[in-house]
């Protein structure tokens, strides 16, 4: 472990020959299998039909792979020169991040705390401060080779931290980006991205392509001749496809280089600058359980970020194969190890988060109308899709029947919208039979109020370009039980609504019931009635 | 002919060596001031938020006249020393004396709720944490230059060309100097 800036930024050169070797090979590698395919592709469109019973691939020689390289070390140089200024631009603008405003006080002191970050290294680095206005709970850093920086944090993350929680979270960011980590996972997630995108393109391509052929075919028999080259034309985009996989598939290996050790090196460096590892520990906890962004436009750039936006089931182990597939260590292990250095308990974290919390909600009140600074931000009334402030800590109480999972308080028999439902008076939380929730999401008698407006848009800004399957579902030891059926083995699975309709909600599998924290519901609602405007 | 060529080949080395040592040396000097001056800034930045911070504290409590202008009084000291030394005494001396301000400001929830106050605070965190991570990113680097300068061969250029230790920037922890005052 370095132990200034100076050395840190030493070692640093290594990654960034590291970065700049894998990029070359990158566009060897690329530029090889594009020239054999082509040939292939020339090869075999020139042979006729007795020929291509017994086909001889076309081999490469020497000098095709001498040129090949010197091609694609061209190609990469133009490219790099290119990308080069659009390489983060890119990237914020595929997670809609925007700038800081400063008007705001908790974007100023996130503004503030980054700024500090930036003395920390020794003005070396202008970090800029950005924000992802979504409710999900994650920190980002990117460095490209100019040496521009930035370090994001989701508008939920930042509405939760307090001051030295949120100085811990800059502080771990600013450790990925002076020990170089950041070059080299802005680089492989951006390229990963990139070819990502021209597998998508070169699959419709190819899915039109072919139709045209079809349809050509279906219409004028006797153009024998177009309709063969209607069929070559989709070859041709199916062998790009397998490409642009297989270099897709190369951009994944360039993922795996990237060692989960670096989160540990990150949290280290965290905890030197600010001397405060159980700052980080508290919001890692804070973050973890959480919904932390998954099917966001951030998809496929896990890496990126201080804790992987997919839940995923193997980085919660440990094992060899967990090491080389995944970008984070297990959070437990991350906060066992930072408790270790602040000589802390899980108890005293425990104490330490619900603290936190608690000055939360007296800095963040639901104020009265006169203070309309804060009434104005959505976010601080949205309370996040995975429910209200008291999530369920992972020493849950016993659950009683019809009581609420959240707050252990009976659940009272209402009518909503002529439906009956079971609600909770004190988190506003609703339980609903999974029938019923088409009931009413089908009737139009409610207004809805500012907040739930403004979630709703919230949600359908930011969640177009969804990506990951909507199905999947979310179930560990922080899953609530039913309220239901009691079923403490089968827990409620935290799963979106559907996928037109991304709000998490909690699911029994069981009884198939649905519970709502507050708001949800309307929200729901508030979607399903943007789709299905009412007819005039 | 090849010994005067070995000779050559040796003296070329060596001068090699002196001149990279002594390019480190003024590099390192050259990111100690660099250090210092980026904790000079900060502490500007904070001489420069207290009198509106004292002014804005002024309209809430009356009966702390005499903290108030402790910290006036401070403030003017620290704006006022040259010397490295002098100016270390006179920062301490500021930051705790803005500790107790804090510390008594505690009993005045409505001047806690004051938003100008709210700012104010925030940007003096801000400030005393940049001032600390200055302080660090400083003393690192005077470390790095003491140990050059004190150590073989290294030293022996040092010297001849008048290279000196720098001084750390110590911070004496303020509780123990002085007990907040608490007047009633």
């Amino acid at each position: 472990m370095p132990f200034s800036f100076t050395q840190i930024e030493q070692e640093k050169s290594n990654t960034i020959k590291f970065s700049l070797a894998f990029l070359l090979f990158f566009y060897f590698l690329s530029a090889l299998i594009l020239v054999y395919f082509t040939k292939a592709y020339f090869y075999f469109s020139s042979l006729d039909s007795t020929a291509l019973m017994a086909p001889v691939w076309p081999s490469l020689d020497g000098a095709t792979v001498g040129w090949t390289f010197v091609g694609s070390l061209l190609a990469g140089g133009i490219h790099w020169q290119f990308s080069q200024n659009a390489l983060i631009d890119s990237v914020i603008q595929m997670m809609s991040a925007r700038k800081v405003d400063p008007d705001k006080h908790g974007e100023r002191v996130f503004q503030n705390v980054v700024e500090e970050a930036g003395v920390a290294t020794g003005g070396k680095y202008r970090i800029e401060p950005y924000i992802i206005p979504t409710a999900a709970m994650n920190a980002f850093a990117l460095q490209d080779f100019k040496g521009r920086c930035i370090i994001g944090i989701t508008e939920g993350l930042l509405k939760r931290l307090n001051r030295e929680q949120l100085e811990a979270v800059v502080a771990h960011e600013a450790g990925h980006i002076a020990s170089g980590d950041c070059l080299e996972t802005t680089t492989t997630s951006a390229l990963f991205k990139t070819f990502d995108n021209i597998c998508d393109t070169t699959l419709r391509l190819m899915m039109s392509s072919g139709r045209v052929g079809l349809v050509g075919a279906s219409f004028s028999s006797n153009r024998d001749s177009r309709r063969g080259g209607d069929g070559r034309l989709a070859l041709f985009f199916l062998m790009l496809f397998i490409l642009a996989s297989i270099l897709r598939f190369i951009g994944f290996l360039g993922a795996m280089f990237i060692s989960r050790e670096r989160e540990y090196r990150a949290d280290a460096m965290s905890a030197k600058l600010t001397r405060n590892p159980m700052a980080l520990a508290e919001a890692l906890r804070i973050i973890d359980g959480r919904w932390k962004g998954a099917g966001l436009p951030g998809d496929r750039m896990e890496a990126i970020f201080i804790s992987n936006p997919r839940r995923n089931d193997l980085e919660q182990r440990s094992n060899f194969i967990a090491d080389i597939f995944t970008t984070h260590p297990p959070i437990e292990k991350r906060i066992a190890v930072l408790l270790n250095m602040a000589h802390g308990t899980q108890r005293d974290l425990d104490a330490a988060v619900e603290q936190a919390q608690a000055r939360y909600e007296t800095l963040n009140p639901v104020l009265p109308q006169d203070q309309s600074q804060v009434q104005k931000d959505p976010l601080a009334s949205v309370r996040g899709p995975l429910g209200p402030i008291m999530m369920p800590l992972p020493a849950m109480g016993v659950v009683l029947k019809d009581h609420c999972p959240r707050c252990h308080v009976p659940l009272i028999q209402e009518s909503y919208e002529g439906t009956p439902i079971l609600k909770c008076l004190t988190c506003q939380g609703v339980l609903i039979k999974e029938m019923d929730v088409l009931e009413i999401v089908h009737k139009r008698e409610e207004k809805f109020n500012d907040h739930v407006v403004e979630m709703g848009q919230l949600i359908r800004r930011q969640i177009k370009p969804m990506k990951q399957n909507p199905f999947d579902s979310v179930f560990d030891e922080k899953s609530i039980v039913c309220p239901s059926c009691l079923d403490n083995v089968h827990r409620m699975h935290r799963r979106f609504v559907s996928p037109q309709f991304p709000i998490e909600v909690d699911k029994c599998r069981s009884c198939k019931r649905v519970w709502f924290d507050k708001d949800e519901l309307e929200a729901l609602q508030y979607l399903y009635e943007l789709d299905h405007p009412v007819a005039a | 002919m090849m010994t005067l060529w070995i000779v050559l080949g040796a003296v070329v080395v060596v001068a090699l060596m002196l001149i990279g040592t002594y390019n480190g040396l003024v590099q390192l000097r050259v990111s100690v001031q660099n250090g210092w001056s980026q904790i000079d800034v900060q502490l500007k930045r904070r001489h420069d938020l207290i009198p509106n911070l004292v002014e804005t504290a002024k309209g809430y409590m009356a009966h702390e006249r005499g903290t108030l202008e402790s910290v006036t009084k401070a403030r003017q000291m620290a704006v006022d020393a040259s010397s490295i030394k002098d100016k270390l005494a006179a920062e301490n001396m500021l930051t705790s004396t803005l500790r107790s301000l804090m510390a008594v400001s505690e009993n005045y929830p409505n001047l806690k709720a004051d938003q100008t106050m709210l700012r104010l605070q925030e940007e003096l965190t801000s400030t005393e944490n940049k001032i600390s991570f200055a302080r660090q990113y400083y003393n690192d680097e005077v470390n790095r230059l003491n140990a050059a300068v004190q150590s073989f061969p290294s030293n022996v250029i040092a010297a001849q060309f008048g290279f000196k230790n720098a001084e750390f920037f110590e911070v004496e922890v303020p509780e123990e100097r002085t007990v907040p005052q608490v007047k009633f």
